[in-house]
């Protein structure tokens, strides 16, 4: 799987628009510092785990509490939305993301805690 | 003299008898906890639970409690925490209430906060009930809450990163206290942690790293608005005297909450939080807005 390139600089200021404007209608969205597009080659396996690879360096970079059990579970909830469950003390957090595959892209539409 | 009040989350007692020239008021919360075991199913040695006690989540091993494992771990619960909560709070005497002689001279104490757990087996009678996993060698983890607790809860647990890539570490019992207690999540009510809304979401346990560090965030600081269940007790207290105070007048038989309006500092008195010692001041200085944060000799008038 390649990474994003030069190329792909200009598709990543217009995703963070993208996302900015995401941020802005959903209650309970979350910020995220880290990149939110990433091309990706379009067959349903290499879309699913560009979808995974997304979230797992969004979580890392974001989520500043430590579960102690780990990931529960990544789900696909549908075509263009997944969940992520982190076990914690108290309760388990679930994020869950939207993205936009298209012209061999992944954009993290939005992101929302449950 | 002793006074109690019960409240929902615990017990409280307001000790004025220990009060001299140099030691303040005594208040103590007491929480009475019933510890409950649970064991795997069939008096087998081993076997599993899942997370939160939900059926949906992971299970993990567990193991049955002995009885030295039981009231050890029993022990270490209550001694541990009522340590971090006992005696880190002084409230001023902002009411100018629970007067006493010492000295020949007029003294007002402030409140010295303490805490203290009384633990049983049984589910009646206390504040709160509690049931206990003891988890197997192999396990490092189990998904407990405020009332559904696993052994290695009394351990120290990195529970949140700082913006410094620094661990910030938490003995999850303490945490759980403050909750029992009637404590919050440190940044319930900001706005990104809205009370309407879920007040276990991941920004309630604290954005800065000041307030991921607070114990009731993710780490074991302890702040002055902890001391909330101290000063709502001793709002209760002052109410009570208020309403206590003077002698049985006709208006007061008659009405007997027309005394609150003749006491009104009783009621606006807000006992601020101290997390140093606050010894007791004499009438003057209390009028004077002083505050003794050190020893001093005090002289008979």
């Amino acid at each position: 799987m390649r990474r994003v390139g030069g190329l792909a600089a200009a598709a990543l200021l217009a995703a963070a628009g993208v996302w900015a404007v995401g941020a802005g209608l959903a209650e309970n969205t979350v910020a995220s510092s880290t990149p939110v597009t990433k091309e990706c080659k379009m067959n349903a396996l290499e879309q699913s785990a560009c979808a995974i690879e997304m979230i797992l360096q969004d979580i890392r970079a974001t989520y500043r509490l430590v579960p102690g059990g780990g990931i529960g579970q990544i789900r696909q909830n549908g075509t263009t939305s997944y969940s992520i469950e982190l076990l914690r003390e108290e309760k388990a957090d679930v994020f869950t993301y939207t993205f936009d595959f298209s012209d061999g892209t992944a954009t993290i539409l939005s992101k929302v805690e449950e | 003299m002793k006074q109690t009040m019960q409240f929902t989350n615990f017990n409280a007692e307001l000790n004025t008898d220990v009060c001299d020239a140099y030691n303040n008021a005594e208040l103590t919360l007491t929480l009475k906890l019933g510890f409950q075991q649970i064991n795997p199913t069939g008096n087998a040695a081993t076997g599993t639970y899942h997370d939160y006690g939900d059926p949906a989540d992971p299970l993990r091993n567990i193991i049955r409690w002995t009885p030295g494992a039981w009231s050890t771990w029993k022990a270490n619960f209550v001694s541990s925490a009522q340590q971090f909560w006992n005696g880190k709070f002084w409230l001023v005497n902002d009411s100018g209430l629970f007067q006493y002689q010492a000295l020949g001279q007029t003294f007002v104490p402030n409140i010295y906060c303490k805490m203290k757990i009384e633990s049983s087996d049984g589910t009646i009678g206390n504040h709160h009930n509690i049931s206990v996993v003891r988890l197997a060698s192999s396990e490092t983890w189990f998904g407990s809450h405020s009332t559904l607790y696993d052994s290695r809860d009394t351990d120290s647990v990195n529970k949140a990163t700082d913006s410094q890539g620094r661990a910030i570490m938490q003995r999850a019992h303490v945490h759980e206290v403050g909750h029992l207690l009637g404590l919050d999540h440190v940044d319930v009510g900001q706005a990104h942690c809205p009370a309407s809304g879920d007040t276990n979401a991941s920004a309630c346990y604290g954005v800065s790293d000041a307030s991921l560090n607070s114990v009731m965030g993710s780490g074991m600081t302890i702040r002055l608005e902890n001391a909330a269940p101290w000063r709502n007790a001793m709002r209760g207290f002052a109410v009570a005297n208020a309403l206590q105070a003077g002698p049985p007048t006709a208006l007061n038989l008659l009405m007997p909450y027309s005394r609150l309006f003749a006491f009104p500092t009783h009621l606006l008195a807000s006992w601020p939080a101290r997390l140093t010692r606050h010894y007791p001041r004499t009438l003057a200085e209390a009028a004077a807005g002083m505050n003794i944060t050190s020893r001093i000799t005090r002289m008979a008038a």
